[in-house]
């Protein structure tokens, strides 16, 4: 049995943060430039109480209403996270429950960034092929701008929440339909993305409260996410680009064989200088900042929107690459 | 594609939205109005395509002058 993609959704929090807004707020942080640099008109910002797990909710709602598949059809949900309802218990099992998926089912979380969804993929794909299941739920869901100071351009213009529901069935193929899969992880980038204080590490108290003001002039403080924006981008450009050349060489395909490339929406700018430095058309490259970076939700995503424009049709060949905190990198291929 | 010093000054003008043959190289980076955090990601992309340089922030961050910046991707 092969492991294949049978329909996504996705779902947005109501409150936006637009360039308007930020302007309006920070006049001067040259947003209407900034954005004219990152693509990213809109961030979409999740509400009070509302939950990572929530937005994933409301997607694999949206995903079900499609027709494609009864919530009690699904024997494996796989959660995608780094904003868990609690410590304890597993997030996925809480939704088991909520989405009325049978008590038989297997149900964890990951906990990764924007590499996320094609460990997700690379997961599910293993749980088909050794016959674990034959219908897996994949849900990403992410609520960076909680961790967001309010002063921090550096990480406020960019981030947006999200939630994505992706529904992967087991069906009779000659050859697979997803993979092979390219992996890559460097913990020495950690602290580069990093959210300090909460986990187990570093206890929140009154002194990783306070806010100070870096060299950019971006206030933080330690239970704010930070991000090293140049290192972030110098990351990328070191693991992507031999990634993809690694998983052409795994597959024995060359890059025009590729139909399309779906790559982890980090801003604009930074998927234009990948596009070309790659050497990849623009008509082949997906595009779908619009709503800021939604981490782990971002690929799935642009898949979607790729799919409702009519650039994934059946027997389209899609590369997938994600990149992003841990560092952590994933590629892979999905035949439609 | 390489870049001679001349053309990286006239990139280097261009990110900071200065007119054309402003820069010289003595120029010192703080003291440049748009020398930001977005500019040092630009710089990074403009290493990397014109040197096939990927430079880290550690390196664009000891640099004191638009020429210091210049040497990163052109070695004397």
């Amino acid at each position: 049995m092969q492991a294949t993609i049978v329909a996504t959704a996705f779902h947005l929090p109501k409150t936006m943060l637009t360039t308007h807004d930020l302007n309006a707020e920070f006049p001067e942080w040259s947003v209407a430039k900034i954005d004219g640099s990152t693509g990213i008109t809109e961030r979409h910002i999740a509400g009070e109480g509302e939950c990572a797990s929530d937005l994933a909710q409301r997607a694999a709602e949206k995903l079900f209403a499609l027709g494609v598949c009864t919530p009690d059809e699904v024997d494996f949900v796989l959660f995608c996270t780094q904003s868990p309802d609690y410590w304890v218990p597993t997030t996925a099992c809480l939704l088991q429950q909520r989405l009325g998926l049978p008590t038989t089912a297997g149900a964890l979380d990951i906990n990764l960034g924007s590499s996320g969804f094609v460990y997700l993929l690379g997961l599910a794909q293993g749980l088909v092929a050794s016959s674990q299941a034959r219908c897996v739920l994949l849900l990403t869901g992410e609520t960076y701008t909680r961790f967001l100071n309010r002063k921090d351009r550096s990480v406020r213009t960019i981030f947006g929440d999200a939630g994505t529901a992706t529904l992967i069935r087991a069906v009779e193929a000659p050859a697979p339909l997803m993979g092979p899969f390219v992996y890559g992880t460097d913990g020495a980038g950690g602290e580069n993305l990093i959210l300090r204080t909460g986990g187990a590490r570093t206890a929140k108290t009154a002194d990783t409260g306070v806010e100070e003001e870096d060299e950019s002039g971006n206030w933080r403080s330690m239970d704010n996410l930070y991000m090293n924006g140049a290192e972030i981008f110098r990351f990328t450009l070191s693991v992507v680009q031999p990634a993809i050349q690694e998983l052409l060489r795994k597959a024995g395909k060359t890059l025009e064989e590729i139909d399309v490339f779906i790559f982890h929406q980090a801003n604009l700018y930074i998927l234009q200088h990948l596009r070309k430095r790659i050497g990849i058309p623009a008509e082949k490259f997906v595009i779908a900042i619009e709503h800021g970076n939604t981490a782990c939700s971002s690929i799935p995503i642009a898949m979607h929107r790729a799919l409702e424009e009519g650039r994934l049709k059946p027997g389209s060949l899609a590369m997938l690459v994600g990149y992003g905190p841990g560092y952590s990198w994933g590629a892979t291929l999905v035949r439609w | 594609m390489t870049m001679s010093r001349e053309e990286l000054l006239r990139e280097i003008d261009k990110m900071l939205e200065l007119p054309s043959g402003t820069l010289q190289g003595p120029e010192v980076l703080a003291e440049l109005e748009n020398w930001d955090s977005m500019a040092i990601v630009t710089f990074i992309a403009l290493a990397d395509s014109a040197g096939s340089v990927t430079l880290s922030a550690k390196q664009i961050g000891h640099c004191e002058t638009v020429g210091d910046l210049i040497a990163l991707v052109r070695p004397a």
